[in-house]
């Protein structure tokens, strides 16, 4: 799929825009607060329903009055075109076709993007939570289901807390319910996350040689405080246990110490964690990998050539690597925000130029 | 701004589910600026229904006779209680006109999160009718996690006196292709399909 034209109203610093697309590469360049990283971060959320940096709808909108509109005409891969428009006020609505569209899931069945940003570093460096989230957003694009068990326990989780806040004698038989429910969503989920992660490991090990240019290996293990023997055989039956273990506990601090809202990833380099071992080249690399890897998983499991964004990434990056990467990712569309063009861009590849907001065709 | 009178009127019309505050206001002037009689009428019918309507000591169904019409109904089958939330699902369920059996009213879900716990619906009630001739509950609470909640507890306090319990089906809409099903609710349909006999 690629975006074909791009309009948006008030959107950020961005006060007006209407541009076309090259199926191809795209570079947006500029000093920086142009509007680059907007203008990539206005398709993302016209089409994924979510700013990568942004959750305030308000702090959206651009300065010129209370309302903003972005509209992306997107050529599928089935070759017809949809409209993808979102409309931000005091809320955030989003339209396919006109049709309003009621959960996020309907725009991640619909379009493919994966965006690129320098603070994917995080993703090795930082606390397991951003890989959890992660996981789950990328899961949840591939696997409508999988979304629907992570809203199912995270509700559920929400009142199990609650409960064990206001524990009194009558709540032991409660709890029990809930663990069940817990039991039901959570091994579900370790199901989803163990098979992403073989997946994923078998796509990056063959991208991360390629930016690399070191024959480390790159895999990726799943870090459960269910399963400590790495045995998957019913993981409901261990869940139930691992949570009555912990129930005294859980009682006494009100919250829920067991569970896949706990799991991590592990991104291992040869065998070693990339998070204490590997150098900052090495992590960068990983996190770009890993990325990369994702783009492959979606392209395979959608039959659709996802959207790639790379906000201010080829500036992180050796010449080399910038050219390795542009190399991995063409035949599809690729978004590059970038300071300086100074790097070998594919033939056609079409320029824009971003000042003070407005965004030029050269 | 308004004179007290109308003013008063649309702070209590405003207390209205699904009302805000302009819908009040357009409500308000449209009461008044109707007939007389209109404004009458209306206060009576609300008042008349709030002294005559009452909840059934059996089921808990909202009701102007008790027993309601369905738990004194010769003709329903008294084998079979359907579980539900509130009055309305009642009325959902009845639009159907397939089932026969008689219901039962819980009010509400059990929420952690609103201080709803089990001993604030009537699940007492509905173990009490449990006798020798209840051979099946089905338990119709809504499909969300508190729903699920509600229906999973009930069927363990059940399960000891032996009735059958049974949840409802979950999947796609009658009359609707499967090309415009969302996937979360196809891959439920897919996940609670039956063997055709």
């Amino acid at each position: 799929m690629f975006v074909q034209t791009f309009t948006a109203e008030n959107y950020r610093n961005i006060a007006s825009a209407n541009l076309a697309f090259n199926p191809g590469c795209n570079i947006l360049f500029g000093n920086n607060a142009q509007g680059k990283t907007n203008t990539a971060e206005a398709i993302y959320l016209a089409l994924c329903g979510r700013s990568h940096r942004e959750t305030l709808t308000g702090n959206l909108i651009g300065p010129l009055n209370d309302t903003a509109l972005v509209t992306c005409e997107v050529f599928t891969d089935e070759n017809s075109i949809s409209e993808a428009k979102v409309y931000l006020g005091e809320t955030k609505k989003h339209f396919i076709d006109s049709n309003p569209v009621r959960t996020r899931r309907e725009l991640l069945s619909a379009y493919s993007v994966v965006f690129f940003t320098p603070e994917d570093l995080r993703l090795v460096t930082d606390s397991p939570g951003v890989r959890r989230n992660f996981m789950d957003e990328a899961i949840s694009g591939l696997y409508p289901k999988y979304s629907e068990y992570l809203s199912q326990y995270n509700s559920t989780l929400r009142q199990r807390n609650y409960l064990l806040k206001g524990y009194g004698p009558s709540a032991q038989s409660m709890l029990e319910v809930y663990d069940e429910h817990l039991a039901d969503c959570g091994s579900s989920i370790i199901k989803y996350r163990i098979d992403f992660l073989k997946k994923l490991s078998r796509a990056a090990s063959e991208i991360y040689d390629d930016i690399s240019g070191n024959s480390e290996e790159i895999s990726f293990g799943y870090i459960s405080n269910i399963l400590t023997d790495n045995n998957a055989g019913n993981i409901r039956e261990k869940y139930l246990i691992a949570l009555e273990e912990t129930r005294r506990e859980d009682i006494l601090s009100a919250s829920t110490k067991t569970g896949v809202h706990h799991d991590d990833m592990d991104i291992l380099l040869s065998g070693k964690p990339a998070r204490k071992f590997g150098s900052r080249g090495q992590q960068r690399s990983t996190a770009l990998c890993l990325k990369l890897a994702l783009c492959d998983m979606t392209e395979r499991a959608k039959g659709q050539k996802p959207v790639i964004l790379l906000d201010d990434v080829m500036s992180e990056l050796d010449s080399s690597r910038r050219s390795r990467v542009i190399e991995l990712l063409s035949g599809r569309q690729v978004f590059i925000t970038c300071v300086e063009t100074n790097f070998t861009t594919p033939p056609g590849t079409a320029f824009f130029s971003a000042s003070g907001g407005q965004i030029t065709k050269i | 701004m308004y004179a007290q009178p109308i003013q008063k009127l649309i702070s209590e019309l405003s207390r209205l589910p699904g009302i805000g505050r302009k819908t009040a206001q357009r409500l308000a002037y449209f009461i008044i600026k109707s007939d007389d009689n209109y404004a009458y009428e209306l206060s009576e019918a609300i008042s008349n229904a709030k002294d005559n309507v009452k909840y059934c000591s059996v089921c808990g169904n909202i009701t102007d006779k008790d027993p309601c019409e369905y738990c004194s109904s010769p003709t329903r089958d008294r084998s079979i209680i359907c579980v539900v939330q509130d009055s309305r699902d009642v009325i959902a369920i009845e639009r159907t006109k397939e089932y026969k059996g008689l219901y039962h009213i819980l009010g509400g879900a059990i929420s952690p999160m609103e201080g709803i716990g089990p001993e604030d619906l009537r699940i007492a009630q509905l173990m009490a009718r449990l006798d020798s001739t209840v051979e099946e509950v089905i338990l119709a609470t809504n499909l969300t996690v508190e729903g699920e909640t509600t229906a999973m507890y009930i069927s363990r306090v059940i399960k000891p006196l032996g009735v059958k319990t049974t949840r409802i089906a979950r999947g796609i809409p009658s009359g609707a292709d499967l090309e415009y099903t969302d996937e979360a609710t196809l891959a439920n349909a897919i996940e609670g399909r039956r063997i055709i006999d």
